[in-house]
């Protein structure tokens, strides 16, 4: 998929968002739509004027739009070039996004399912080992630890009540 | 005046009152680096242990902690792009940038100098103001307050990364991101689709641990190396640097810290917007302005000015009237009840002495966070050069505790992994972060504060408040400063700007 056609589809979701707000606003009174309704009407228009500009622009100024050029161009981050050096790609790019998708999925599935501090060992060390940044035996010792020291400044330092996840009835049966 | 200063400092010398200072102060450093924690958590878990104890060491712990969170927020900010609470946020704008080009220890540096001058100045213009303040704290009503609002909007033009359209998109989704939950005004649950969660809105911390811990951290593990690649990029800048950068830019620091004092007086601003227009203003008035978002020290050194003054200014309203500026003095004033002390008027003639005490608190505080900051910035300076597979996890698995910490409820994490994705897919299209978090921070208060005005003062409410028309024009000219500059500078070049 070229790049103007996902940043197409960006601005069509903008769009389906902001004439949703639009549509919900009709069901509040007028001082609740007040601020939210004129807002989302602009949106609409600076939307449709992004979605116009960058058809009708070439694929290289996609970046650039009609009132940045009355304005200092920022651009990048002067950082970004140096530091965002390109890596050798060990997989298609699409593949390493779902993967970072996925991991943060992981660790919310993680999270409801066995809580908040088991999620953490579970997730961190499952991480290390899988990365192989660490063996078994290393990844165990240090993931226990971050585990540790989590519980006790979260849950035993700054009182947060701990979260058991579907295991909470195993939790409040046996502890 | 005199001997009041020197009683309020003479308590804070006993070995209790700086032990507790100290002990506020480190636990201030460790919260405030902690993602959705700050200084509200801080203190209120400190609560319980203000009984018993002289009230100034009392004092010394609970606003140690405070002022020490400030900058726990900034060294995150800086080093990963993840702010601690609000506050942090436009510390992530030059430095991240900078510790990208290998100049984080620079950063730290020139942030922990510069929260410490903007508190002691910040303290000192306190003290100067106290006798003053009173009658220009009542003239300011909530038409002044929606200008300082709309001031701090004025910054999304240097955040548009090449097109100011869809940084204004991204803004306009933030503001209407902020409407989800109960209308305060109208008490109208607005996009909240019949949930109870959603009643109450969504949480602002949460929102920012998604919008960059998140995404920045799923951005770490596609790129698969570290956020600085040391073999690529070297640390090139010295402590020592950062320290002369804030005391170079002393007229900066002071503007800045002069504006973070009145943006802390004023009661319900709040820090996150003092730190915002504390980087608005270093854009606008600087000579060079396409620097900023790309790693000037300017834009790092005037937000934590300012936010280190704002503390000392928020004490203001606090103890003179009994308003607390912000949630932090409003726990100020719950401890002030415990210790049997009562704020107003009398405060500022009775109580002098405890007044110049909690000054002198802030100065002493500040100073030992830049000593403890400055002495840690070379180890803490190394820590994005760590490899993504360690950082992935560990981040990401704080960031969800974090989020689950900071109201208890379980759906903040959910909350937090959906802004995630959000901030990474808004980062990939150049729909600036930044703008959509100044666009949340500031819609409320706007809305709230036009909503009263209108009110009050009806529709034509800005000829019945002349300061708030003279803000207005403020607003706008430096508003359209940095195009009138750009013009300029291109007529001169004889660029043509299509």
């Amino acid at each position: 998929m070229s790049r103007l056609t996902r940043e197409n589809i960006a601005a069509v979701v903008l769009l389906i968002v902001f004439g949703g707000v639009i549509w919900l606003c009709q069901d509040f009174g007028p001082r609740a739509r007040m601020i939210p309704l004129p807002l989302s009407v602009f949106g609409v228009i600076l939307t449709v004027m992004q979605l116009v500009w960058q058809n009708v622009r070439s694929t290289e100024e996609l970046q650039m739009d009609l009132i940045a050029v009355s304005r200092p161009q920022a651009g990048a981050d002067a950082g970004d070039a140096a530091a965002a050096k390109p890596v050798p790609a060990k997989r298609p790019a699409w593949q390493r996004e779902l993967l970072a998708y996925g991991i943060v999925a992981l660790l919310i599935a993680l999270v409801f399912v066995i809580g908040v501090i088991p999620a953490v060992f579970v997730f961190t060390g499952g991480y290390f080992v899988v990365s192989r940044q660490y063996g078994w035996m290393a990844g165990f010792v240090y993931t226990s630890a971050y585990t540790a020291a989590i519980y006790f400044l979260f849950i035993v330092a700054l009182q947060v009540p701990p979260y058991h996840g579907l295991l909470a009835p195993l939790v409040e049966r046996y502890f | 005046m005199l001997d009041a200063i020197v009683a309020g400092l003479l308590p804070l010398l006993t070995p209790q009152a700086l032990l507790f200072m100290i002990i506020g102060v480190l636990y201030g450093l460790v919260i405030g680096i902690l993602p959705g924690l700050g200084g509200v958590v801080a203190m209120a878990l400190l609560l319980p242990f203000t009984y018993g104890f002289e009230t100034e060491a009392t004092l010394a712990l609970l606003l140690g902690a405070h002022i020490a969170t400030i900058w726990g927020d900034s060294v995150t900010s800086i080093l990963f792009s993840v702010p601690g609470s609000a506050k942090g946020l436009a510390l992530c704008f030059d430095g991240y940038p900078m510790t990208k080009q290998g100049k984080a220890k620079r950063a730290l540096a020139a942030s922990a100098t510069g929260a410490m001058m903007g508190g002691v100045i910040g303290a000192v213009f306190l003290a100067l103001c106290i006798p003053v303040i009173r009658p220009v704290i009542l003239a300011l009503g909530p038409s002044e307050y929606l200008m300082m609002a709309l001031w701090g909007l004025t910054v999304i033009a240097t955040f548009s990364e090449g097109s100011l359209m869809k940084g204004l998109i991204a803004s306009l989704l933030g503001v209407l991101v902020a409407f989800i939950g109960t209308d305060v005004v109208t008490a109208t649950p607005r996009f909240t689709f019949g949930s109870e969660f959603l009643m109450e809105g969504i949480s602002f911390p949460v929102a920012m641990i998604g919008l960059f811990a998140v995404s920045e951290m799923m951005k770490l593990a596609i790129k698969g190396t570290p956020i600085v690649d040391r073999s690529v990029v070297k640390e090139v800048s010295t402590v020592w640097e950062g320290i002369t950068d804030a005391l170079r830019n002393w007229w900066l620091v002071m503007r800045s810290s002069i504006l973070g004092l009145w943006i802390g007086v004023l009661p319900g601003v709040g820090a996150s917007v003092a730190g915002l227009a504390a980087y608005a203003q270093a854009a606008q008035t600087s000579k060079t302005p396409e620097r900023f978002g790309k790693g000037a020290v300017e834009g790092v050194i005037a937000p934590d000015a300012t936010m280190g003054a704002n503390e000392g200014g928020g004490l203001m309203p606090t103890l003179a009237f009994g308003i607390p500026g912000g949630e932090s003095m409003a726990l100020l004033l719950v401890v002030f009840v415990g210790l049997g002390v009562v704020p107003g008027p009398e405060m500022l003639t009775k109580n002098l002495s405890l007044v110049f005490s909690m000054v002198w608190i802030i100065v002493i505080a500040n100073l030992c966070v830049t000593l403890i900051g400055l002495g840690i910035t070379p180890w803490l300076a190394r820590l994005p050069a760590l490899q993504a597979n360690l950082m992935v996890p560990t981040v990401l698995s704080v960031c969800a505790v974090g989020a689950y910490a900071v109201k208890g409820r379980i759906e903040d994490v959910l909350v937090a992994a959906v802004f995630g994705v959000l901030g990474y897919l808004m980062d990939k299209y150049r729909y600036s972060r930044a703008n959509f978090v100044i666009g949340m921070v500031l819609a409320l208060m706007i809305e709230r504060n036009l909503h009263i005005s209108l009110t009050l003062y009806g529709s034509d409410f800005l000829l019945k408040r002349p300061i708030a028309l003279a803000m207005l024009v403020f607003v706008i000219v430096t508003g359209a400063l940095p195009f009138i500059r750009t013009w300029r500078r291109r007529s001169r070049l004889g660029v043509s700007p299509t």
